[in-house]
């Protein structure tokens, strides 16, 4: 595990009693239709099978400034289908209030380098075509954009794209 | 004479082997490594139900000699109007335009359950399965680079799509080219 530290900020490895407020954020940016990974809020239970059921290849940390958890990120399993091992999907929330203020990208550059120690091979973002400054910051990461997969997300009276991305560790 | 029905529990023995054939021949046609057992097949043929059936290819006395799936999209299980399209054929039974006849009835099936569209994973270096599902209207969405290992080997693995909504190429083009074999 690493910690980072800024000002009054770190960065730390979940235990427990984060679920709920992990568990909040997710939901807040399904609710805003800014996540792929669900159509519908999760429960805590089912956060908690997500996050901690395939430890210890994959970690999640959250964001906590003053004692408040404003982010998380998690290394999650691609595909459960033993030969994609090697792969990665890298997930980020920053709640709305936080926002904008470098915690993604902090978030993000950190998974990066733990997702290379742990011996990952590569990473993926599965993520909408908008808001443009999410894909950009992913650009920015040094993730390349690998093609879309047409009308498969349920939004109000209509279908949403998702977009891949990769990037070698 | 060969008949495509739903897939039933006695299939489980037969779906297992077939499956099993892609592993053993390394055929780069599954990222499961390791090869799946009859048993594990029962709570898979439970699950496989409407929306998403399975069915095999019966060859008169030879029995099952392939089979087909709808499977809920593994990369995001929760989408509800999609699903991923698996076709397995027997060894002693492959390009002989058997896949093609399950993608054509299983296609079918999708677009009366009501999917947008289906979508394949399909490694990069099974060129017969991109072929086949090429010629049944899928196009490739994307390709992500050395995503899997298999066999100490990193490969590629393609994302196809077919749009539902769209008949062209399942009219025109394999459905003519299945005719002139018959």
């Amino acid at each position: 595990m690493i910690a980072y530290q800024k000002s009054e900020s770190s960065i730390r490895a979940i235990d427990a009693a984060d679920l709920p407020r992990i568990t909040a954020i997710f939901n807040e940016a399904i609710e805003a239709g800014e996540c792929t990974n669900d159509v519908r809020p999760r429960t805590v239970e089912q956060m908690t099978a997500w996050l901690t059921g395939d430890l210890p290849d994959y970690e999640t940390y959250v964001y906590e400034s003053s004692g408040d958890v404003q982010a998380w990120a998690a290394i999650t399993r691609y595909h459960e289908r033993e030969a994609y091992r090697p792969t990665v999907e890298l997930v980020v929330f920053v709640t709305r209030a936080a926002r904008h203020a470098g915690i993604g990208g902090q978030l993000m550059n950190m998974l990066l380098e733990r997702a290379k120690q742990l011996g990952f091979h590569s990473a993926v973002l599965i993520l909408f075509p908008e808001p443009l400054y999410v894909i950009e910051s992913a650009k920015k990461l040094g993730f390349g954009e690998l093609g879309r997969l047409h009308n498969v997300y349920p939004a109000e009276g209509s279908w949403r794209d998702i977009v891949l991305f990769q990037r070698r560790l | 004479m060969q008949e495509i029905r739903p897939a039933r529990e006695s299939d489980a023995a037969i779906i297992a082997e077939i499956y099993n054939h892609a592993i053993e021949d390394r055929l780069f046609a599954t990222c499961d490594v390791k090869p799946v057992t009859a048993e594990s097949r029962l709570p898979w043929l439970a699950f496989h139900k409407d929306p998403f059936p399975a069915f095999v290819i019966e060859d008169g006395a030879n029995g099952v000699i392939g089979w087909s799936a709808l499977n809920q999209f593994s990369v995001r299980p929760m989408y509800p109007a999609i699903a991923e399209l698996s076709v397995y054929v027997h060894r002693n039974y492959r390009n002989k335009f058997l896949g093609g006849r399950l993608f054509l009835h299983t296609i079918g099936v999708a677009r009366k359950l009501g999917f947008q569209s289906l979508v394949s994973l399909t490694l990069e270096k099974n060129k017969p399965s991109i072929r086949g599902l090429m010629a049944v209207g899928f196009r490739k969405a994307l390709i992500l680079r050395e995503v899997a290992m298999l066999h100490g080997e990193r490969v590629d693995v393609a994302w196809l799509q077919k749009d539902l909504s769209d008949w062209t190429n399942e009219e025109s083009g394999y459905m003519k080219r299945l005719g002139e074999t018959q």
